[in-house]
């Protein structure tokens, strides 16, 4: 087996396994926009704990923050820090967005700024900016990350 | 707000000032720590320490707000 084949049976493999799981949970329960973008507002503690290690794991995380250290260097330290203070902050905003969501049972953003302003124009603004931001991350942080794998060749 | 709420915004705060607003202070090469340079084992080490100072914000924070919802003058519920 060569190790294409062996990685590409891995990939399809934990797809599989997903893809049951997960037509295996939607048969099991009654299923609502509810269950699907907040989980039922019913996960615990250590789920969330580390849902929330796992948001730190992102393609820039992978790809981009590190092409961008091999390109640039000494700045890209800062990304130490912004994780960081940002749990910070989290933990005064953070309660207050989820006491607000389950009272109001709010499901996306794009629903608490409705609630919030009362217009639906905010609510489209932000959820159009929100999913530009998808697209921007994999702009962004995979042109960096191929410049940086380039680099080597064109530098003696 | 109640001073054990003050006191733990400026707990919170206590990182920030190590992390952005001194870096002046430790943006420097050396001398190297654990083979590392000196402001990488800074933000590293503050990763630790910060949990620490929201250990204290956490618990400072919790007071505050049993505080606000029942205040000292009222008695508590028997």
């Amino acid at each position: 087996m060569t190790p294409s084949v062996v990685a590409m049976t891995i990939i399809f493999g934990i797809i599989l396994v997903g893809a049951i799981t997960g037509v295996y949970a939607g048969f099991r329960r009654q299923m609502s926009l509810e269950q699907w973008t907040v989980g039922g507002r019913g996960f615990g503690l250590v789920l969330i704990w580390l849902l929330m290690a796992g948001e730190v794991y992102t393609t820039f995380a992978f790809l981009g923050a590190s092409g961008w250290a091999y390109s640039r260097g000494g700045p890209t330290l800062y990304i130490v820090a912004y994780l960081t203070l940002a749990y910070v902050v989290s933990f005064f905003i953070l309660p207050r967005i989820w006491e607000a969501g389950r009272k109001f049972s709010l499901h996306t953003q794009a629903d608490f700024f409705q609630q919030r302003y009362g217009s639906k124009y905010l609510a489209a603004l932000v959820a159009s900016s929100a999913s530009s931001s998808l697209f921007r991350t994999c702009n962004c942080s995979l042109p960096v990350w191929a410049s940086s794998s380039r680099s080597p060749a064109s530098t003696p | 707000m109640s001073r054990n709420g003050v006191l733990s915004l400026l707990l919170a705060f206590v990182p920030f000032v190590a992390m952005c607003f001194s870096v002046a202070l430790w943006d420097r090469v050396y001398p190297l720590v654990f083979g590392l340079p000196f402001n990488l084992f800074w933000l590293v080490a503050w990763i630790p320490l910060t949990s620490l100072s929201m250990w204290g914000v956490y618990h400072l924070w919790n007071r505050h707000e049993d505080s606000r919802t029942s205040p000292a003058g009222k008695e508590p519920p028997k």
